[in-house]
């Protein structure tokens, strides 16, 4: 596949004076499920908006599935768009919206809508505006998927949704994709949704995209080292510090290195998702075994 | 995307069409006997010598009427408030824009078939009503003779204002992007709009036919004939202005009155010396009688009294100069002004189609 999920080159989006999106250079292959990840606020909307063509970039360049967002109807009908409100018509019933997809896309699936209706349990006659937040986002997501897009947008599509029917939104989701082959970009604030379904990592913290690399690649180019603490000792060569914590005792470092990691006087540990998460948002890095020890020491 | 645009309108346009149906079945049952009424009694009122009865009797019959016109002139406005200015500002306040513009069909379709849909069932809607009470008012106009006052309740006009109000409500709508504020705006913008081309564009259309008489002064004894002393060749044709002039043109009066009063007036002296007030000294003298000139006169003196005022007024050679637009360019003007406001609407529907593509969100 030659045709890139997603490329941005130095994209750039002002709202009046405040800047939402700034440099964002991206080449995303096609075929990820591509978690968007940092607090709120960081330009992951915007980032998405953009995609889906419902934000003109201010600066820079963006091409999705090779051609600019929501080029013509033909582009359109390849993305699928879920919005972070599940924007649905409040007085169309359930039923209705299927018929708006059936109505607007050429390659509508009219049989796999329905049936995900069923499964779901969603009543045809009842209107959009009485449904709950969690239906909301699955009446979306169904509308979404029955394009049958190259390429689906989720924009915090389980941020309304408590911890089970976030956790069986995403499993339905990862479902139904399973083997289709569509690339997601899906983004959330909390790492763990990312965790679960994504293969591809992008950090945002104040509009500015922090890292962005496959999952694997990037647990296994992150580790934590932990040495003693003494003033003015240099940090370990050939490593990139992503954060630093200093205790009393000792010297918490999260670094990413290309090869091998062979620190004398370090103790290296493999540093999880949610940590390498929170390092790039710029915060103390003291998770796992290192904060307990922390604990110990000055408690 | 045909679809979507009518089931956004689909409740309202029902709604719009059963009032509409109720409202031409009423007309109806009622016109028929209006207009025979008016054939028969009416018509031939004048041999029977109870013309007064007779009107009076038409016009009860009649008393809708005026409503009937009423809502000729609100149908447009209305649908530019409640189908024009929400058609993109509620999309965009809702967000449900987001859906409709993550399916399969562009902006500018989205809104051209939108704008299309909502334009088409207003003008076919308002159409339909002024075919309606037209029809009926028929024998109402023919008594009233007075065409050019209910011009933008009848035939052509109403249509095009209706296509104008939507598409000014669209594009309002989407620039505002707020609904309330969009149909607030979209009135005030749209009567200020029937105000200019009221006043200022539709009298100018056509150059208007003029009349002229040499300014005769009114009698002072017997009905006033002050404002009275000109009219146009059809009682059905519409007087512009009515302005008295003076030798060198230049307007001191209207209405056969002088001054911004309309006034008709002479300060006279005891001597009998005598101003015509706002225009100059009166070259003779007025008789004054004995016991001053607001006493009771006799016919003599008054008459005497009349050719003396009739003397000096004429020794100004004052003008009195009718403009009006003949009952002739009643259709030229219909047709003229239906063109105008439909050329602006679709003007206005460029500009929407161009906002929604480059300016939203």
């Amino acid at each position: 596949m030659t045709e890139l999920a997603l490329r941005a080159d130095g994209l750039g989006k002002r709202y009046r004076r405040h800047w939402a999106l700034k440099d964002c250079s991206l080449q995303i292959p096609r075929g990820h499920v591509v978690g968007l990840v940092g607090p709120n606020g960081a330009g992951k909307s915007t980032l998405l908006n953009l995609m889906a063509g419902l934000l003109a970039p201010t600066r820079g360049a963006i091409e999705v599935l090779g051609g600019p967002p929501a080029r013509d109807s033909r582009h359109l009908a390849r993305v699928g768009f879920v919005s972070q409100d599940a924007s649905l018509y409040a007085w169309l019933s359930v039923e209705d919206h299927l018929r708006l997809g059936a109505h607007c896309n050429p390659w509508w699936d009219d049989a796999a809508a329905h049936a995900r209706l069923d499964e779901l349990g969603l009543h045809p006659r009842q209107r959009a505006g009485k449904l709950s937040g969690g239906q909301r986002a699955q009446l979306s997501l169904t509308i979404a998927l029955a394009k049958r897009p190259d390429l689906l947008l989720l924009d915090e599509p389980v941020a309304s949704l408590d911890p089970l029917a976030r956790r069986e939104f995403l499993g339905l989701l990862m479902s139904t994709v399973a083997g289709s082959g569509v690339s997601i970009v899906l983004s959330s604030h909390l790492v763990s949704d990312i965790e679960r379904v994504c293969d591809y990592l992008i950090v945002l913290t104040d509009s500015r995209v922090r890292v962005a690399a496959e999952i694997e690649d990037l647990v296994a180019a992150h580790h934590r080292l932990i040495g003693p603490r003494a003033e003015g000792d240099p940090v370990p060569a050939n490593q990139t510090v992503i954060a630093e914590a200093d205790t009393n005792r000792q010297r918490i470092l999260v670094v990413r290195s290309d090869g091998p990691v062979v620190e004398p006087g370090w103790e290296i540990e493999p540093v999880s998702l949610e940590d390498l998460v929170v390092a790039y948002m710029g915060e103390a890095v003291l998770g796992g075994s290192a904060a307990s020890k922390v604990k110990g020491a000055t408690g | 995307m045909t679809w979507l645009a009518w089931r956004q309108l689909r409740s309202q346009a029902v709604i719009a069409g059963v009032l509409l149906c109720v409202l031409v079945v009423l007309l109806a049952l009622t016109g028929p006997h209006l207009l025979h009424y008016a054939d028969t009694v009416v018509k031939s009122c004048a041999s029977h010598h109870n013309c007064v009865a007779a009107t009076a009797n038409f016009r009860a019959l009649a008393h809708l009427a005026s409503a009937y016109s009423v809502l000729v002139i609100v149908v447009p406005v209305l649908f530019g408030v409640f189908w024009g200015a929400p058609l993109v500002a509620r999309e965009l306040e809702a967000g449900t824009f987001r859906l409709a513009w993550t399916q399969s069909v562009t902006r500018v379709r989205w809104i051209a078939t939108r704008l299309a849909m909502a334009t088409l069932l207003a003008a076919a809607i308002t159409a339909l009503l002024s075919v309606a009470v037209t029809w009926w008012q028929g024998p109402v106009d023919r008594l009233d003779q007075a065409l050019f006052n209910k011009f933008d309740q009848r035939d052509l006009v109403p249509v095009a204002y209706a296509v104008f109000a939507v598409t000014l409500g669209t594009l309002i709508g989407a620039i505002v992007r707020r609904t309330v504020a969009a149909m607030a705006a979209t009135l005030g913008c749209f009567a200020l709009v029937r105000y200019i081309s009221q006043q200022y564009v539709r009298p100018n259309l056509f150059a208007p036919l003029q009349r002229s008489t040499p300014f005769r002064a009114p009698t002072l004894v017997g009905p006033s004939t002050l404002g009275h002393g000109i009219t146009p060749p059809n009682p059905n044709d519409w007087v512009l202005s009515d302005q008295v002039l003076t030798r060198s043109g230049r307007v001191i009066g209207e209405y056969g009155g002088i001054g911004s009063n309309g006034s008709f007036g002479f300060s006279v002296s005891t001597s009998g010396s005598a101003v015509f007030t706002g225009v100059g000294r009166c070259p003779n003298r007025l008789p004054v009688p004995p016991g001053g000139i607001r006493s009771h006169l006799t016919h003599a003196q008054s008459g005497a009294v009349q050719a003396a005022i009739q003397r000096c007024v004429n020794s100004f050679h004052l003008r009195e100069v009718l403009r009006y637009q003949p009952t002739s360019h009643y259709w030229p003007l219909q047709w003229s002004e239906a063109a105008i406001f439909l050329a602006a609407a679709a003007l206005l529907s460029v500009v929407a189609v161009w906002w929604v593509r480059h300016h939203l969100p």
